[in-house]
């Protein structure tokens, strides 16, 4: 073997070599890219890199402020800023540099402000920023420059940020605050501290002693119970509250509200009798029960309706859970009119399932009276009549003509009676005409023609005396010799208008029908004693036929207008009615000193003559 | 042989010091390349540092909500406010996009709050109408109320004809507060022009009440003029003006009322149809003045009333000089001595002397002698009815210093009821022992039993039990049961059973039956008569029977074979002969079997 056998030549050394290299710088190269990603701990960024960018924003903060700011009251100048956002971000960068000082010289320069709204908006921003450096300072000018009811806004600005600042410090400011105000404030308190638990947040108000603030606020803002066991939470509060619960204010009335909703969610209407068990004697439920039962409205307005009839049942000293009961099922009514209708089917007590049938009839046949009407045959039979009165009835609100064929879908009498009187009264306010053309000739209704007469000039003496009397005078008079005009003064003095019915009076016909409408105006002149000098001359109006109907009005006038009737004595017609005003004006006043001895020889005369 | 040794480790050596070389030359390349990249990144958010204005975010390095929420949970909430300002203040659209995407994982609802406000109010400036469609989708109807008030907000702001088209396409809840925020926005221009933003949107009044608010210069400068376009724009619907409507003209009425008195209220009536009432506009007007005004604020009412024809108006005046008389008795008395309606006139004096004696009744004593003579003895009376409330036993010791009978009465009747509900037992004993009471003692004691069932009924059921029957041999108790069907026919039903014999449980049942009649339940209203008949036997069922037979003749006659009194039977046909003997209520076999029944009571 030569030694040229044993060595490579130069040329193939050398790029021998070269490849080996190229070989280990590649590997070099790639093995650093596909190492270096496990020694990562961020894909891109990292939390320095993060901590940078929020600094960065706040730095802006910082640089931002190095441009040119405008003044205070620049801000007002809307040409200055593109938007509002804008300007209020210009408020805010001017606001966070400003010391107490400066914050306070901007508080007494806000005031030259012109424009209302946005004054009210630098002044917050202002008292938002002054709390967070100096709460009680901030407090000061509050209470310094504004009234009670504008302090309040303010009030939740400085408390939300003082909570933040230093939560004790604020708690014990609240303490001494007058009761309204300390609720809002503690309210502020517990909205602003959101980072804290439920029972925290509980801790503030219990604190103020106003754990009832807390327990609206925080129910009110969560689907879920904040009460992790309910009955205690319960006795705590009745022990709490016991010696003023016949006092507890519409707040604390809520919070016991939602304690109970709270207990009846998680164990049903059985923890009522424990529940009532403990409470103060002679209290009501009335408020909290009627609370409850509005939150269960929307979800289980069934659960509503039976809690209510619990209470009817077990609290029978307090009539209202009746009517709230009667609510429950008119509401429920309004979105689901055939089960409130089912669920009415076997409450105890007939007058109760009647009340609560009714509601729900009522309500059901506002929604869709025609509805209604078509399925009342597949009802319980018990209820038919009813529903089928209250669907006409409603139907007879807007077209009442148009229900004056189905009276006769009633077997009793009366109550095709009372869908007739709805008719009336209805359609009394559209065509007068046309209605009493319905009663003269329906023979459905002919045994009540004088009540629906009645109803209908009733119904007019509210909404158009004028009319009603005009009407009355077209028309012959009633059964009784009476004219339906009477009707209308009498219900005019019965519902307080007795200066219109006074203007009337002098279109009513003679006879019983005068007598009629005069008596009513005036016994009630007589009664109130507020005119019995018109009651006399009223008086005086009426013809002597008429007058001697009405012998006992003069009696009682001599008691109370003697001087008046006395210097009319001699306009008083027929002769016999005078000499009784005589006799009665002396008899009843001679020893009172009401008249003069002159005066009452004159009346003795009279007297004398009579006899 | 070691020379040739030592030169293949020479060479050897010399391959691996190159392989190590290179490799470790293109690993240091590799490492170099990669830093020089995030040198770059680092680069470009330095820009961001040194220059805001020209500061661009990257999805990559923007920091996001949930970790400025983490950064600043103890932050004032004004900072939070100011570091979130700034975020969005740069943003583009896409950008608040990503944030409000973002924003769904928040965990604090107060930095939400913050967020959602804040980015809405961003997004209005850059692009108003993608605002108002997110508020739309994707907010809850209470937050819309608030967010849409921020996008109004500026819109009104960047283009006000383009928001108020907008705003017409809304719901009315959501208009009534974008009214606002508009009129509110833009403090910058003249009452008109505010006016005229919430004219587009039909609600003028809501401009007019922003404005009065702001105490500005005077909202409703010519209000004849104004009447009179308002007449002549809504002359249609005249007869039956809406809600917007009735307010814009009680403002243009009180504007009116205020520069030239109470009369202007001719010229609205003579404009309006005669079926449109007043008395809308004449409370609004009138409760606006009866703060400083109440002189000027009853006036109105009492013209209103002299022209307009509505029953409310002597409501209205009663209750305004009851709270006028609260303050100032002497003034508010005074002004109803102008009144000439007499009627009126003593209702309000009355209503005035009780509003006095309620807030103040030793005041109201001690003011008698100043009152109008024909006043006193009604104020003197009131005042004792008045300290009844609190002490019925002192008004009683003062009801021999009142005189004149009705006003006894009135005060008789306040002791009583009060007096009943603290104390039945004493109530009773004073009426039965005080001599010239000017009510019928048994009527006095019906009230009293009749206030304590509305309070307490056991009490009241057991007290009347506990006491003798009275003259006509009647138990107060079934006064008490009688009174109680009012309330609850259910319980008072169930009561009968202890309710003496005789006159006193026909009172009770005559409670129900009227109760089951008032309900409707004629089946009811009868089967407690038949009951009724079977317990009482002899006494006098005929005040039930007339309602009965007049209500439900039909009914009565198909149980007639049921009533066990003989005596009530008959009466029931003798009735029924009297009202539709003449008429064709019943058939003729009918109407013999009836008369049948009726020939017994002849035997």
């Amino acid at each position: 073997m030569t030694v040229s056998n044993h060595k490579l030549s130069k040329p193939l050394l050398g790029v021998l070599v070269s490849v080996i290299a190229l070989t280990a710088f590649v590997l070099g190269f790639v093995t650093q890219y596909f190492v270096s990603p496990f020694f990562q701990t961020t894909p891109s960024v990292s939390n320095e890199d993060q901590e940078i960018s929020i600094g960065q924003i706040r730095d802006v903060e910082e640089l931002s402020t190095q441009r040119v700011i405008p003044s205070l009251l620049d801000l007002e100048d809307p040409v200055q800023f593109r938007d509002h956002f804008d300007r209020t971000g210009t408020l805010l960068d001017l606001l966070v540099l400003a010391d107490r000082d400066s914050l306070q010289e901007y508080f007494a320069e806000s005031k030259n402000i012109t424009a209302h709204h946005f004054r009210k908006e630098v002044q917050t921003s202002i008292i938002q920023r002054l709390s967070v450096i100096d709460p009680r300072t901030a407090l000061s000018v509050v209470q310094e420059q504004f009234s009670g009811i504008e302090q309040q806004s303010f009030l939740t600005t400085i408390f939300a940020e003082w909570s933040v600042v230093n939560l004790q410090e604020a708690i014990a400011e609240a303490t001494g605050l007058e009761s309204e105000q300390k609720e809002i404030v503690i309210a502020s308190m517990i909205r602003s501290r959101d980072d804290l638990t439920v029972e925290e947040r509980r801790d503030i108000a219990r604190q103020c002693n106003s754990d009832w603030v807390a327990i609206n606020l925080l129910s009110d803002g969560s689907e879920e119970s904040i009460f992790a066991d309910p009955e205690q939470e319960w006795l705590t509060f009745i022990e709490d509250n016991r010696d003023h619960f016949s006092n507890l204010s519409g707040t604390q009335t809520q919070a016991l509200g939602h304690i109970l909703l709270a207990w009846i969610e998680r164990d049903g209407l059985k923890m009522l009798d424990p529940a009532l068990a403990i409470l103060p004697p002679k209290v009501s439920l009335l408020e909290t029960i009627t609370f409850v039962t509005d939150q269960l409205m929307d979800s289980t307005p069934s659960l509503a309706l039976h809690l209510s009839l619990e209470m009817v049942a077990k609290d029978d000293q307090n009539h209202g859970f009746r009517y709230l009961a009667r609510s429950i099922a008119g509401r429920w009514a309004e979105f689901e009119p055939r089960r409130a209708l089912e669920a009415t089917v076997n409450v105890p007590g007939r007058a109760l399932r009647g009340m609560l049938q009714r509601s729900v009839s009522h309500q059901w046949a506002r929604l869709d009276p025609d509805a209604l009407l078509g399925i009342v045959d597949s009802l319980p039979d018990e209820i038919q009549v009813l529903v089928r009165q209250y669907a006409l009835i409603a139907i007879a609100a807007s077209q009442p003509e148009s229900v004056v064929s189905m009276l006769s879908d009633f077997s009793i009498r009366k109550d095709r009676d009372v869908v007739a009187r709805a008719i009336a009264v209805n359609w009394a306010k559209t065509d007068v005409a046309k209605l009493f053309e319905w009663i003269d000739t329906d023979s459905n209704v002919s045994h009540i023609q004088d009540e629906l007469y009645r109803t209908v000039f009733n119904q007019l003496a509210r909404s158009n005396p004028v009319l009603g009397v005009q009407e009355a005078l077209a028309r012959p008079e009633a059964n009784d010799g009476e004219g339906w005009e009477s009707t209308v003064i009498i219900r005019l003095v019965i519902l307080g208008e007795v200066d219109t019915a006074v203007k009337l009076l002098p279109q009513v016909r003679s006879g019983i029908t005068r007598v009629m409408a005069y008596r009513k105006v005036i016994e009630h002149l007589i009664d109130e004693q507020y005119d019995t000098k018109l009651a006399v001359d009223l008086f005086l109006q009426l013809g002597q036929n008429e007058v001697t109907k009405v012998r006992y009005l003069a009696s009682k006038l001599t008691k109370v207008a003697p001087q008046h009737l006395y210097e009319e004595l001699d306009n008083i017609e027929p002769k016999r009615i005078r000499d009784f005003v005589a006799g009665a004006l002396y008899s009843h006043n001679r020893h009172k000193g009401t008249f003069t001895a002159q005066e009452l020889q004159v009346l003795e005369a009279i007297i004398q003559n009579e006899n | 042989m070691k020379t040739e040794s030592f030169q293949s480790l020479r060479n050897v050596c010399g391959v691996l010091l190159i392989v190590i070389g290179t490799f470790t030359f293109g690993f240091m390349v590799a490492l170099l390349s990669l830093s020089q990249d995030s040198e770059e990144r680092r680069s470009d958010r330095n820009e961001f540092r040194s220059d805001t204005a020209q500061y661009t975010t990257t999805k990559a390095s923007a920091p996001t909500l949930q970790l400025i929420e983490n950064q600043t949970n103890k932050d004032s909430h004004f900072d939070r406010r100011h570091t979130l300002h700034n975020l969005f203040a740069k943003a583009n659209s896409q950008e608040l996009e990503l944030y409000f995407s973002q924003s769904k994982n928040l965990v604090s609802l107060n930095f939400l709050r913050v967020v959602q406000d804040q980015l809405i109010q961003r997004w209005s400036v850059l692009d108003p109408q993608k605002a108002l469609s997110l508020v739309i989708e994707e907010f809850t109807a209470e937050r819309q109320i608030h967010l849409v008030q921020l996008v109004f907000k500026e819109w009104s702001r960047s283009n006000l004809s383009n928001a108020i088209k907008h705003a017409q396409q809304l719901d009315n809840n959501l208009i009534d507060v974008v009214v606002d925020s508009m009129v509110t926005s833009r403090e910058d221009l003249s009452v008109e022009q505010r006016r005229d933003i919430a004219r587009e949107l039909k609600r003028e009044w809501r401009a007019i009440e922003i404005l009065r608010h702001e105490n500005s210069e005077a909202v409703i400068k010519a209000p004849a003029q104004e009447w009179a376009a308002f007449v002549r724009e809504q002359r249609d619907t005249l007869s039956s003006l809406d809600e917007a409507q009735l307010r814009m003209m009680g403002y243009i009425a009180l504007s009116w009322v205020t520069l030239e008195g109470t009369t202007v209220m001719a010229h609205l009536r003579e404009e309006l149809p005669r079926t449109t009432s007043l008395l809308a506009t004449t409370e609004f007007v009138a409760r606006e003045l009866m703060e400083t005004q109440p002189d000027k604020a009853l006036e109105l009412v009492v013209f209103a009333a002299s022209i307009d024809h509505d029953l409310g108006y002597q409501d209205l005046a009663i209750e305004l000089i009851g709270s006028w008389a609260g303050n100032s008795l002497d003034q508010a008395l005074d002004a109803t001595l102008e009144i000439e309606a007499e009627s009126l006139r003593w209702e309000l004096q009355k209503k005035a002397l009780e509003a006095a004696a309620e807030i103040d009744v030793f005041s109201l004593l001690s003011s008698l002698e100043r009152l109008p003579e024909h006043l006193r003895d009604r104020a003197y009376a009131l005042a004792i009815a008045e300290i009844a409330k609190k002490s019925p036993e002192s008004a009683a010791e003062m009801l021999p210093n009142v005189s004149k009978l009705e006003e006894r009465k009135l005060v008789t009747e306040a002791i009583v009821k009060r007096w009943a509900l603290k104390d039945i037992d004493a109530t009773i004993r004073w009426i039965e022992t005080t001599s010239k009471l000017p009510i019928d003692r048994n009527k006095l004691k019906e009230t009293a039993f009749q206030e304590l069932v509305a309070l307490d009924w056991r009490l009241a059921f057991e007290t009347a039990l506990s006491l003798p029957v009275n003259s006509k041999g009647a138990g107060w108790e079934g006064t008490v049961v009688q009174w109680l069907a009012n309330r609850n026919s259910d319980l008072a039903e169930s009561l009968l059973v202890r309710v003496r014999p005789g006159p006193g449980r026909v009172e009770a049942f005559d409670g129900i039956i009227f109760n089951a009649l008032h309900d409707r339940d004629y089946h009811r209203a009868l089967e407690v008569f038949l009951q009724l008949c079977e317990l009482e036997e002899h006494s006098d069922q005929s005040i039930f029977l007339m309602p009965l037979t007049l209500t439900v003749p039909d009914l009565v006659l198909s149980s007639i074979d049921k009533i066990a009194s003989r005596r009530a039977k008959v009466e029931v046909a003798d009735w029924l002969i009297y009202e539709y003997a003449n008429t064709d209520m019943f058939t003729p076999e009918e109407m013999k079997r009836i008369r049948q029944i009726a020939s017994l009571g002849k035997e």
